[in-house]
């Protein structure tokens, strides 16, 4: 299962994700990220709670990168989910930041 | 037996049973007042007997006929008795009389049986007399209970066969049956009514129903031919060689799947790929399909093994809206050598497994999945692979398979690969056998590929 909780800083839309992001909820994360970033606004994916990502997870993730590019910061990745963004070499693609003020911060710069 | 006969044989009995309880009722009431009757009417026939008696001395046997006596007693002030007894009945309790008069003292008694036969015989008379009119309700009845079950029974008859011969042809008739019944006014009509409505409900929804099976097994026969399809794309097991051991697997989670292998020989060299495209299905398997292609042509035509992947990148990252892309382990293995050039394109790193069973993870080369982004280069790195040691390819849906709990295999593979024999063969099939017994009754979450390259 996946569930989100998000708040707003300034101007950036802090979306704390909880849980599993697969093939069948991957959907549910589209819906979270992309109608702030198709509007031009910012996102920072806190991924503390994010315990297992999947490649179609991945590519949702890609998708919102492609429509929001230096808008989108992806924060507190851990474990398995890093694991996978590293492996994959995504991180070189994404904002990482280890906590929410330094994703906060990279999203500002 | 149908609901019709059962009611009226329970009719029937019913007021067969009614008419016997008002027989029986009738005929102890009866004896009750022929028993009260007796007692005056005794007391008379004391008198009268005092009367003969005194007029004429004697009574004779004539005089007591007819007088249903159980029993008569006489006694004279001087001393004379005369006795009567009907051998074999019994004294009416309430009929005895005791007169004392003139000189004589009268005791007797009328016959129980007598009343009570007399009784049964007035009712029996009566019940003959009852009889024919009983029979003309009993039919009466009868036919009006036939009647008024009938529609229920065809409503029976019509919701035992509602579902099972929606097909049959005799259902048309059935129904003009009951849109007649419908038009009926009060419960039964009403019900009528309900059940037509149910019934082209019913009719409705099986038609849909079966529509939707029939596409779905069109689906699904669809699927088979792409997976079909999907399995010609993979290479066919190479001859078996002295210089190396090759196998290969790949188990789609669906139908069809995003996991990818291929191995061929260029020139005196193996070029073996293993990949992942995102997601899983349909979707995935057409850009595996793409994929395929272009490492057999990619590797063909560029000079170097960085060059093909990245004209790889290149064209599965072009017009690439829905960002699906692949992660790509991809090797030139040279079997004089053992020379392994590769390229870990966003790949999980591949496990190298020593002559001692001791696991290593090669290097990485630092690339990224392809088609995520356009004119990217890609370094390769160089090992070799000792005599008897095994390369083990995979992708996730081996270290990311899931048990009923919801754990994954992770780690776990290592120990599986540390304790698989030292074949190719054998031990991709150990693998396999090891990574399906973790799931246990848990679905395969992800698409399952696995290559082993063993140096002889």
């Amino acid at each position: 299962m996946l569930s989100f909780s998000s708040e707003t800083l300034e101007d950036v839309l802090c979306l704390e994700v909880t849980g599993r992001v697969d093939a069948v909820t991957s959907a549910k994360l589209s819906e979270a990220v992309m109608p702030a970033l198709q509007a031009g606004g910012k996102v920072l994916l806190r991924c503390g709670g994010m315990n297992y990502i999947s490649s179609a997870g991945l590519r949702i993730l890609l998708v919102a990168h492609k429509t929001g590019g230096a808008r989108l910061a992806l924060s507190e990745l851990t474990g398995m989910a890093l694991e996978v963004v590293e492996v994959s070499g995504f991180d070189e693609l994404f904002k990482l930041a280890p906590t929410k003020e330094a994703g906060l911060e990279l999203l500002r710069s | 037996m149908r609901l019709a006969d059962r009611l009226a044989v329970l009719y029937s009995v019913l007021i067969l049973l009614a008419l016997l309880l008002s027989s029986l009722v009738s005929a102890y009431s009866l004896a009750d007042t022929l028993g009260e009757e007796s007692t005056s009417y005794n007391q008379v026939f004391a008198e009268e007997l005092v009367g003969l008696l005194e007029t004429r001395g004697v009574i004779r046997q004539e005089d007591l006929k007819k007088r249903k006596l159980a029993f008569l007693h006489i006694e004279g002030a001087d001393g004379t008795r005369f006795e009567y007894r009907v051998e074999g009945t019994k004294a009416l309790d309430s009929s005895v009389v005791e007169t004392d008069r003139g000189g004589y003292r009268v005791t007797l008694a009328t016959s129980d049986q007598t009343v009570r036969r007399e009784a049964l015989e007035a009712v029996g008379r009566q019940l003959l007399a009852g009889v024919p009119a009983a029979l003309i309700l009993w039919l009466i009845g009868l036919y009006g209970l036939r009647n008024s079950v009938k529609p229920l029974e065809l409503l029976m008859k019509y919701t035992e066969t509602m579902a099972s011969d929606l097909a049959d042809e005799q259902r048309g008739e059935r129904n003009h049956e009951l849109r007649q019944l419908a038009v009926a006014p009060g419960e039964t009509g009403g019900v009528a009514k309900s059940f037509l409505a149910i019934d082209s409900q019913l009719e409705a929804t099986i038609a849909q129903l079966r529509k939707s099976l029939e596409s779905q097994e069109m689906m699904k026969a669809e699927l088979r031919v792409g997976r079909e399809i999907q399995e010609g794309l993979l290479p066919s097991p190479l001859d078996s060689r002295s210089e190396f051991e090759l196998a290969s697997v790949l188990f789609p989670a669906k139908e069809m799947g995003g996991d990818l292998f291929h191995h061929f020989e260029i020139g005196d060299k193996l070029l073996i790929a293993v990949g992942d495209v995102s997601g899983k299905g349909v979707s995935a398997a057409m850009l595996m399909a793409v994929a395929q292609t272009l490492i057999n042509h990619c590797t063909r035509e560029s000079a170097t093994l960085s060059e093909a992947v990245g004209v790889i990148n290149q064209r599965l990252s072009e017009d690439n809206p829905l960002a699906y892309f692949l992660t790509l382990f991809i090797a030139l293995y040279e079997p004089k050598t053992g020379r392994l050039e590769y390229v870990n394109a966003g790949h999980p790193r591949p496990l190298l497994r020593a002559k001692d069973g001791r696991l290593s993870e090669i290097p990485t080369t630092g690339g990224m999945g392809l088609g995520v982004m356009e004119g990217k280069t890609f370094k390769t790195a160089t090992i070799t692979i000792e005599t008897g040691e095994s390369l083990v390819v995979f992708t996730d849906g081996v270290t990311e398979a899931q048990n009923s709990t919801g754990e994954l295999l992770g780690e776990g593979l290592a120990e599986i690969i540390q304790g698989a024999p030292d074949n190719a063969d054998a031990m991709v099939r150990q693998i396999v056998a090891s990574v399906k017994e973790f799931e246990g009754a848990a679905e395969q979450s992800d698409d399952l590929t696995l290559l082993v390259l063993r140096r002889c």
